[in-house]
């Protein structure tokens, strides 16, 4: 008695309030108890492992998005100091974002899909727009230990291999016969991963170099002519016991004398248009 | 508890203040960033002006009262997918599926933050998704939206069963094991939120998870209410299947309860069915206990055997 009362109150309520219960794409077993019978119980199960399937099918189709045409990006990223070695790192790395959270210098950025979807998320330092200050901040609290744990001190400061530091002798001030220095200055460990020679040349030593990009932030020739080769281009003298592959040959062709001049060359351009 | 209002201001206000937090972490790179540089307001407001000034000095105060307030400041950090408040980790169990798929290990205070997080689904069943996750009120939102629509257009109501979200959990953690790398970012709604957020505030780019954001909010506007959280959202379906028979859910008083009513069953989120018992899957959010019209519904703990329904296995 009241609940047919409630039912006529019920259709006069607005559209949005009705029951939609009957429309037609509503599941069979919906309303069904389990204990129907073994063709109903085969039946869930059947459309539930194919619901499964197709779930799975259509995530594992997301990765082609790696093919989708996109714009050469900035290759020469470096990772957060105590990083793992690369393929190691995108093993770890959640993408959880707290390295770059802590960050009290802002130079952890997060990537996009511009380098592809293998590094969605993962954390990048852009050395020439702000270089790492070494605070190790973010290998204090990285969860998955991507980055090992390290203390701002010096031996912790030599234990990060982010890269190596290459000097364009074509490009700096002080190999034409400019004193400058301004790379010495900002180094962290000054004397030891970089040398002055004769009126101030920068002279890197690799066994000291953390490649932590102060020098390339503070270089005030534009383009910059002390950059960082980062780690994961860099060809490690350790293990050249590999038979050279295209991966890890890279670094002979940034070194390589005459892709640096086409580099220049090419920055050239670009400087001339920027400033004529 | 039987005000389904309470239930609902407090799940807004909860996400709402996820929301904020998501924010804040995302700005206090700013405040550190001062802070290393400066430590000094005037110095602030100088170089930034006014507003930065009284953020900056607020935040000193504030995390001065934990001591030093660099320190302090930086015991937080993150997204709802892996976060630290004040030196105590969370950890979002898919993320931890996901580092075990790629990885094969995992770190201990990793694992220590999986206790919040299940805790919390054991106890109280899926209550993660109208209480915190962020995305869940962008989806609220749209799905008021919905039905204010839904007053001068037809949209249809999809089902999907639901498999599909474990088939969504089962192939991101097969891309975790044959490619080495997730892609959660993209297939998670909360992850998608917090890294917008984060993008947006601390770097000013637009992250690509946006799109995703996109795709999922029209999917709920189009197909169904709430479709993503129902079908799709991998994290929701693992935490009701941890839930399943969790402590306190939402429980029925059969003598009251009218038959053929269904008031329950249309409005829920979570398309259960309250009127037959089911609590699995139930999230807590109190839309049920608003329409019932008899008040029979209401949230408290449920002790002995429950009933099994075909809707509640899927």
């Amino acid at each position: 008695m009241f609940g047919s009362g409630y039912i006529h109150e019920k259709n006069n309520s607005p559209k949005f309030m009705q029951s939609r219960a009957s429309s037609p794409r509503e599941p069979l077993l919906d309303n069904t108890r389990m204990n129907g019978g073994w063709k109903q119980k085969l039946l869930y199960r059947v459309t539930f492992l194919k619901s499964v399937v197709l779930g799975a099918a259509a995530t594992f189709l997301l990765p082609l998005l790696e093919f989708l045409p996109r714009k050469a990006g900035f290759k020469r990223w470096l990772r957060p100091p105590g990083a793992l070695p690369e393929s190691e790192f995108i093993k770890a790395c959640t993408g959880c974002g707290q390295c770059a959270n802590v960050c009290p210098n802002k130079c952890i950025s997060l990537f996009g899909l511009e380098e592809g979807l293998g590094l969605l998320a993962t954390p990048k330092i852009q050395a020439r727009a702000q270089a790492c200050i070494l605070c190790m901040a973010c290998t204090q609290v990285c969860p998955t230990d991507a980055l090992e744990k390290l203390e701002p001190t010096e031996e912790g400061i030599r234990a990060v291999n982010m890269g190596i530091a290459v000097v364009s002798e074509d490009l700096c001030y002080s190999y034409s016969g400019r004193t400058c220095g301004v790379c010495y200055r900002a180094c962290p460990l000054p004397g030891k991963a970089l040398r002055l020679g004769l009126y101030e040349t920068p002279i890197i030593n690799e066994e000291f170099c953390v490649g932590c990009g102060l020098c390339e932030q503070a270089c005030v020739h534009m383009p910059q002519a002390i950059r960082i080769v980062p780690r994961h281009q860099l060809n490690d003298p350790l293990q050249q016991t590999e038979e050279p592959t295209k991966e890890n040959n890279r670094l002979d062709s940034v070194l390589d004398r005459r892709s640096f001049l086409k580099v220049r060359s090419k920055f050239h351009q670009s400087s001339d248009q920027v400033n004529p | 508890m039987r005000s389904g209002y309470t239930c609902l201001i407090v799940s807004i206000i909860t996400r709402l203040m996820v929301v904020l937090l998501l924010c804040y972490l995302a700005f206090m790179t700013e405040y550190l960033n001062f802070k290393l540089a400066h430590n000094n307001a005037r110095l602030v407001e100088l170089s930034a002006g006014k507003p930065m000034r009284i953020f900056y000095e607020q935040t000193e105060k504030f995390f001065s009262m934990f001591g030093d307030p660099l320190e302090t400041a930086q015991k937080n950090g993150g997204m709802t997918w892996s976060i630290r408040i004040m030196g105590v980790p969370f950890t979002d169990p898919v993320s931890a599926i996901s580092v075990l798929a790629k990885n094969h290990r995992m770190e201990i205070g990793f694992v220590l933050g999986l206790i919040g997080p299940l805790a919390l689904a054991l106890v109280f069943g899926r209550v993660f998704c109208s209480y915190i996750c962020s995305a869940s009120l962008l989806f609220f939102s749209i799905s008021r939206l919905r039905r204010l629509l839904l007053k001068w257009f037809y949209f249809p109501e999809w089902s999907l069963n639901r498999g599909f979200a474990w088939g969504v959990l089962i192939g991101g953690t097969l891309v975790c094991l044959a490619f080495g790398h997730g892609i959660w970012s993209l297939l998670l709604p909360y992850f998608a939120v917090g890294q917008t957020v984060f993008h947006g505030l601390a770097f000013g780019t637009l992250s690509v998870s946006f799109f995703s954001i996109v795709v999922f909010s029209i999917a709920d506007l189009l197909l169904g209410k709430q479709f993503t959280c129902r079908y799709l959202c991998p994290t929701g379906r693992l935490l009701g299947w941890i839930g399943r028979r969790s402590l306190v859910s939402i429980r029925r008083e059969a003598p009251r309860c009218l038959e053929n009513c269904n008031a329950c069953a249309d409005i829920c989120p979570m398309r259960i069915k309250p009127n037959q018992d089911e609590t699995v899957d139930c999230s807590l959010c109190g839309e049920c206990m608003i329409v019932c019209p008899t008040k029979c519904l209401s949230i408290a703990p449920i002790i002995g055997k429950r009933k099994v329904t075909a809707g509640s296995l899927k």
